[in-house]
């Protein structure tokens, strides 16, 4: 039987199963939860109510989906850059070892939240690039030699984002 | 001293049990960015319920529902800071009730958020982090 909402006192929690609703999970904003997973919510008021079961749930059906959002926003970011930037030449600029970002692209491997950040920043202005081969000298008569080479072929200008 | 509507007794030991509830909108969408889990989020929220002392209240208030709901204003303690990473973070604003479903009680957290203006206390003012 439905409840009351305890909080509007208008609507009943009744279970809704349904595409569409999205929940924050990690850092991703606005995750999309599995149609068929049923939540708590208020007719009326539309607040969702979670308790530990529903929680552990949750969690193991959004970690899929949270996995599967970094990989296809790591995939994009990817291919964006490749068109300025040879790949073996992000690679060491990122910390990765070579051919890192292959398996990235086949799913032979998933990327960190952090890593995925990264390429993000880097692809919607590529020319962090070069900004990021100089951050990374260590010393003032410190060799950079990614530098140079990681600058990117198409140079976006700042002006034009 | 104000006292509470439920008695903290009740809250401590729903949330012993992990009897806790936590609406999405202004618990869940505050938590998950710092937790990550859903089930860690509903631990943290059981274990702050677990922590709450007469100190902690502030006042309690009426729903449109015309539920009863006790807000508090909690400083989390060096270990509970710790555990959960929120050590930059420990000033938390909370909003709950009591509820009992014919299964047992359990801890239904409205809000369980960073306060957004000073909390006056029984144990005095808790003012929100810069």
């Amino acid at each position: 039987m439905a409840r009351r909402c305890p909080i509007c006192g208008e609507g009943e929690i009744r279970e809704v199963a349904r595409s569409g609703r999205r929940l924050p999970y990690r850092n991703v904003p606005d995750l999309e939860v599995p149609a068929d997973l049923a939540i708590p919510t208020c007719s009326a008021c539309g607040e969702e109510l979670i308790d530990a079961q529903l929680a552990r749930r949750l969690d193991e059906r959004l970690a899929g989906a949270y996995e599967a959002a970094l990989s296809s926003k790591a995939d994009a970011a990817i291919r964006k850059l490749a068109k300025l930037v040879p790949q073996r030449d992000l690679e060491p600029l990122l910390g990765l070892s070579a051919g890192y970002l292959s398996k990235l692209k086949k799913g032979e491997k998933r990327p960190s939240s952090p890593l995925v950040a990264a390429l993000m920043l880097l692809a919607s202005d590529v020319n962090r690039l070069a900004e990021l081969g100089e951050l990374w000298r260590v010393g003032e008569g410190g060799a950079a030699p990614m530098s140079d080479r990681a600058r990117p072929v198409k140079a976006a200008s700042r002006s034009a984002r | 001293m104000q006292t509470p509507f439920f008695e903290l007794e009740r809250v401590h030991r729903a949330a012993k049990e992990q009897n806790v509830r936590l609406t999405r909108k202004r618990c869940l969408d505050h938590l998950t960015p710092l937790l990550h889990g859903y089930e860690r989020c509903l631990r943290f929220a059981a274990e702050v319920a677990g922590s709450l002392t007469l100190d902690d209240f502030s006042e309690t208030v009426r729903m449109p529902s015309g539920e009863p709901f006790d807000v508090y204003g909690v400083r989390l303690s060096d270990g509970l800071a710790g555990k959960y990473g929120l050590t930059a973070r420990r000033a938390w604003y909370l909003k709950l009730t009591v509820e009992d479903d014919g299964a047992g009680e359990s801890v239904f957290y409205l809000s369980l958020h960073a306060p957004e203006r000073p909390i006056y206390r029984n144990g005095g003012i808790l003012v929100p982090e810069p």
